[in-house]
């Protein structure tokens, strides 16, 4: 019987993970860490972590080398070419190339979370180039201090046309961007009132877009002293930030979202596990990756609590699946696939982003997922160059030689939870080639088979 | 199944056919003699050589090997197993694979079908016995190692048929028959195509239908390299149930087929037979479809897809840089006007209804009557390079220009010029509105004279893209990224309007030309055919070369290849576009046929130009 979350002691939970008898290291916990910290790990990254132990491992994670040249090269050519385009799926095609190749999938894992967080849809912004632009920003600040990417997101073209706040006069304070500022960004409901929002709302007054850009228009300004959150004073955007930043509930908020995001689902974490992490923040100045590295290197993280307690995101199935196997496919109907499940990258569906957890699965897109991976299979644009041209070249590399061996790769690589023997069963069944002695099509409808199960389903 | 029983079933019995036409010659018949008057279908290569040199010795072939598209077809596994046999039968018979097949069907090779007994017939005829007794030597002992290993009983079995010797293998029957090998899977049709050889009689040859159809494509000039024939009849008969379209009574439900299409629909529901014929050689390849033809088979409604002889499409204008020019015959006004006729009820309530909404943009007129009946039934489409001067607006992606020319009676100038420039005034001011709601610059309308043309034409300007300086009062902070969205800029809309023709035209530059062309032609000259597309590929592989890094960026995206491959496959494009100097697409109606043609011509020294540039490239 599982332990309830409440019940945990909390300097167990997010002390640094040892390894032991019970809990020895094994490339399954690491195959979950890479799970986690980014989208998935090739066999060769699963051996070289397995090697190196949980806290090396980590360390990796979070010090990767210098992406190659030719890696932000390309990225910059696709990301030019994808915002003239005009269609959100082509920007997200290049979002998952960087998801894809990028040597620091913590980074991009971390971007999509913010994506989530500060939630903006092309379909209402329409220019590409400034969800390219937010895009970039929500990358540079990924891991770094919260507040400054508060300020940052707070002038941000994309995000004030999002919430109809192009232009903000003094004499009328647009109060949406002070509303989500502290229910969505912030605080969450409850940490403040609607008097609030009205002051807040003040403190942005002046903050407009024009063009393309973002403009300070100092003339409309609301020079006058704000009160709000306890405070008093003549607050501009960016001091105002630092005033809703000083509550006691913004780094709860922020932890939570960060627990959710990289632990587990469900249940929601308890007051008692999320203050050491709100606490981290308050501490070392809303540092990010500080927060992040804390809960992905715990005890709580590497526990039954945590393991295959998630469930994937269409994006995190799409990019996970290709980058465990080393494949490329075609991005753009990668793109298309994943909208199709409910995770439109650009086009989240409200300013509250996407729920995730059990709302990802419903009747209709668990068979969507199976087909949407069957169909990446069968294309004749997906390749596995990377690990060897072919689905069986890849499996001889691993030693994955016999149908037995093969399930088994594959099931560390692919799925976080142990399946039913009869499962495994049919699985092994499938592995063996026919007559046509196919091996790839024989491994590729393991994997189609796989991704029906509801193991699969979970991260 | 192993390699070796693959090739059995897969060669063997070819290669027993081949080898036995050793046998004298004892009368030189056709394939036509010897086939039953019965047959639906009949496929000719009368010259397998060119053919096969023309697919292999194509100057594009190497490079083609290298894409990666190919590389993954040879991957496949049937691919990796047809190789292998491939190589075993070289490897046994001593013999080049090539070279082999040529000597061996070099005669000639005739296939057809034949209903009454569901079944198909090959005719081969061979050049060089030596290979194929090598090869057949080789076959059989495959299939003899092949079958001990097994414990199988040899699978080639021989039996006799009025003094012929037949071999079979597996479900299929080979006969020697003079200079032809016959292979067939029915016995029923090999002993028709035996007799006929023995005896004679009635014969697909003597056929009147059949006749005619050889004639017919033929054409004029150089024998064909290949033909077929197929019967219309029997099919539209089967067909019929799940193609209600065949059914004379019927009405369209899509103006859009009609409009490409309705003209041959009635030739479709009629004409007893077509043909198909291929012309291959090392300066491109022509294919041809035709069928007889009667005039009195067109019904009322569909009038307006013919010109009555000798009248045809307009002569094309092609301005310097034509991509592709289209010219057609089609009377739209009566088409329009046929509408309830022509098309279901629904189809014909929504083009009134389009009609009565059309009308207003057009000062109250009647779309169909007075708009559409403004012009004569030519009217072509050209596509052309879009020049984008030094110093001015060039866009990321550069899209040709395209322009609509259309010829007006000679009554109705005067309503024409006043209704279009109304509208393309409206369409311009349409336009700015959604330019300005989306940031854009806006167009600048204006008004030109070339001879006796009046051009109204507008254009993005580069100042009103500038970005605006702030009031000096205001103290401003501004983003400095300016936006990349901007294939609008390859629209500069023009009107031209002579005594003669409406040119609506996506760029100023291409109104311009085609009035220039215009202003040489007192009086439009008209060409036989209904319809011709002529394309320069060769300026295509420009077009490729000056969006280069945008495709580049979408084969990386939706092939998922590296940055090098994907070089390697735009140059792939860029050069099989630069290997061809011609393309044509031709409907030629005549006195009692029509005729379909496409045609390609080739550059040989195209390809190794590119070649060299992309090896420079990568170097």
């Amino acid at each position: 019987m599982a332990i309830d979350l409440r019940d945990l002691d909390s300097q167990w939970a997010w002390a640094p993970f040892e390894p032991s008898p019970q809990r020895p290291w094994s490339r399954r916990l690491a195959a979950h860490l890479y799970r986690r910290a980014g989208f998935g790990a090739t066999s060769d990254e699963l051996d070289k972590a397995a090697k190196l132990g949980p806290s090396t491992a980590i360390d990796r994670l979070f010090n990767p080398p210098a992406p190659p040249p030719e890696f932000e090269r390309d990225s910059a050519l696709l990301a030019d070419r994808t915002a003239d385009s005009g269609d959100p799926h082509d920007l997200a095609a290049w979002w998952l190339y960087r998801m894809l190749n990028t040597p620091d999938a913590p980074l991009e894992k971390l971007t999509l979370f913010w994506h989530g967080h500060f939630a903006t849809s092309a379909v209402k912004v329409q220019k590409l180039q400034m969800m390219l632009d937010q895009n970039e920003l929500l990358r540079s600040h990924a891991r770094g201090k919260f507040d400054a990417m508060v300020r940052a997101i707070s002038r941000d073209p994309a995000m004030l046309i999002y919430l109809d706040s192009t232009t903000n006069r003094r004499i009328h304070p647009n109060e949406n961007y002070a509303r989500e500022l502290m229910e969505l960004f912030t605080l969450g409901v409850g940490n403040y009132s609607e008097r609030d929002i009205k002051e807040l709302a003040r403190a942005f007054t002046g903050y407009e877009v024009m063009g393309d850009g973002f403009r300070f228009d100092a003339a409309q300004h609301d020079t006058g002293t704000k009160s709000f959150l306890g405070r008093s004073g003549n607050f501009d955007g960016d001091a105002a930030v630092r005033v809703v930043l000083d509550q006691p509930a913004a780094p709860r908020f922020i932890a939570r979202k960060l627990i959710r995001y990289f632990a587990f689902d469900e249940p929601a974490a308890p007051d008692v596990l999320v203050e050491p992490i709100a606490a981290d923040l308050r501490a070392h100045d809303f540092q990010i990756d500080v927060a992040v590295r804390r809960i992905l290197a715990s005890n709580l993280f590497f526990s039954d609590h945590s393991v295959a307690r998630k469930v994937r995101s269409p994006v995190e199935l799409c990019v996970g699946l290709m980058r465990a196997l080393g494949g490329t496919t075609d991005l753009v109907r990668l793109a298309h696939g994943s909208a199709d499940l409910g995770q439109a990258l650009f086009e989240p569906p409200n300013v509250k982003g996407w729920d995730g957890g059990r709302a990802w699965i419903n009747s209709s897109t668990l068979l969507g997922r199976a087909n949407l991976v069957g169909q990446v299979l069968s294309e004749s644009e997906t390749r596995f160059d990377a690990s060897g041209d072919s689905l069986a070249a890849a499996a001889d590399h691993a030693g994955a030689t016999s149908p037995e061996a093969a399930v088994e790769w594959l099931l560390e690589l692919l799925v976080a939870a142990p399946i039913p023997a009869t499962a495994r069963a049919v699985l092994v069944k499938l592995a063996s080639p026919d007559d046509s002695g196919d091996r790839s099509r024989a491994l590729a409808n393991v994997i189609h088979a796989m991704s029906a199960l509801p193991e699969f389903q979970l991260a | 199944m192993s390699r070796v029983r693959l090739a059995v079933v897969l060669v063997l019995p070819l290669l027993l056919a081949f080898v036995g036409a050793a046998r004298p010659a004892a009368a030189e018949k056709s394939a036509a003699d010897l086939l039953p008057p019965s047959t639906l279908a009949y496929v000719e290569i009368s010259d397998p050589k060119a053919v096969l040199s023309t697919t292999l010795d194509n100057p594009l072939r190497q490079q083609l090997e290298d894409s990666s598209a190919f590389r993954d077809a040879m991957d496949k596994p049937n691919a990796k197993k047809l190789k292998q046999v491939v190589k075993l039968i070289e490897d046994r018979a001593g013999v080049q694979w090539r070279p082999a097949l040529e000597q061996i069907s070099g005669g000639g090779i005739a296939l057809a079908f034949e209903p009454l007994t569901q079944g198909v017939v090959v005719l081969v005829k061979p050049e060089d016995m030596k290979t194929a007794e090598a090869v057949r030597d080789a076959l059989i002992s495959m299939a003899e190692d092949d079958a001990k290993k097994h414990g199988k009983p040899d699978p080639v079995t021989t039996k006799a048929y009025r003094g012929l010797k037949a071999w079979h293998v597996n479900e299929a029957i080979v006969a020697d028959l003079g200079p032809w090998v016959m292979i067939s899977n029915k016995k029923g049709l090999a002993q028709r195509v035996a007799d006929n050889f023995l005896d004679g009689g009635d014969a697909l040859a003597g056929d009147e239908d059949f006749g005619a159809a050889r004639r017919l494509a033929a054409g004029p000039g150089t024998p064909p390299s290949a033909w077929a024939f197929v019967r219309l009849a029997p099919i539209r008969l089967f067909a019929k149930s799940q193609q209600p379209w065949l059914d004379p009574a019927s009405k369209s439900d899509n103006p859009g087929i009609e409009f490409v299409l309705g003209g041959l629909i009635p030739v479709a529901q009629n004409a007893p037979y077509a043909t198909a014929s291929l012309w291959a050689g090392h300066g491109g390849i022509k294919l041809a479809a035709a069928a007889p033809m009667d005039r009195a088979w067109v019904p009322a409604g569909r009038k307006f897809f013919f010109a009555a002889p000798p009248d045809g499409a307009a002569k094309p204008l092609r301005p310097p840089g034509t991509l592709l020019s289209l010219t057609t015959y089609r009377d739209v006004a009566a088409m329009w006007q046929a509408g309830p006729d022509l098309f279901t009820e629904s189809v014909a309530t929504q083009m009134a209804q389009t009609d009565s909404g059309l009308s207003a943009l057009f000062g109250g007129k009647s779309f169909g009557n007075d708009v559409l009946g403004a012009f004569k039934p030519q009217m072509q489409l050209v596509v052309a390079r879009n020049d984008f001067p030094a110093g001015g607006l060039t866009p990321t992606l550069k899209l040709p220009a395209a322009a609509l020319v259309l010829e007006i009676r000679p009554d109705q100038f005067a309503h024409v010029r006043k209704h279009f420039r109304v509208a393309f005034q409206a369409g311009v001011a349409l336009g700015n509105l959604n330019g300005a709601q989306q940031g854009r610059a806006l167009l600048d309308l204006q008004t030109e004279r070339r001879g006796d043309c009046e051009i109204q034409f507008a254009t993005y300007s580069g100042d009103d893209d500038a970005p605006k300086e702030p009031a000096a009062d205001k103290k401003v902070k501004k983003d400095a990224k300016s936006p990349k969205d901007d294939a609008y800029l390859n629209l500069s809309p023009a009107m031209a309007l002579s005594n003669r023709r409406l040119i609506l035209s996506t760029s100023r530059q291409l109104a311009e030309e085609l009035a220039d062309l215009d202003a040489k032609e007192q009086s439009p000259a008209r060409i036989r055919e209904n319809t011709l597309i002529a394309g320069n590929p060769n300026l295509a592989a420009d077009l490729i070369k000056a969006n280069r890094e945008q495709l580049v960026a979408g084969n990386m995206l939706q092939k998922g290849h590296d940055r090098k491959t994907a070089e390697r496959e735009i140059s792939l494009l860029q050069a099989i576009a630069g290997a061809f100097s011609d393309a044509r697409v031709r409907l030629l109606p005549e006195e009692k046929s029509i005729r379909f043609e496409l045609e390609v011509k080739t550059v040989p020294d195209a390809t190794a130009d590119i070649a060299h540039e992309q090896e420079q490239k990568e170097h």
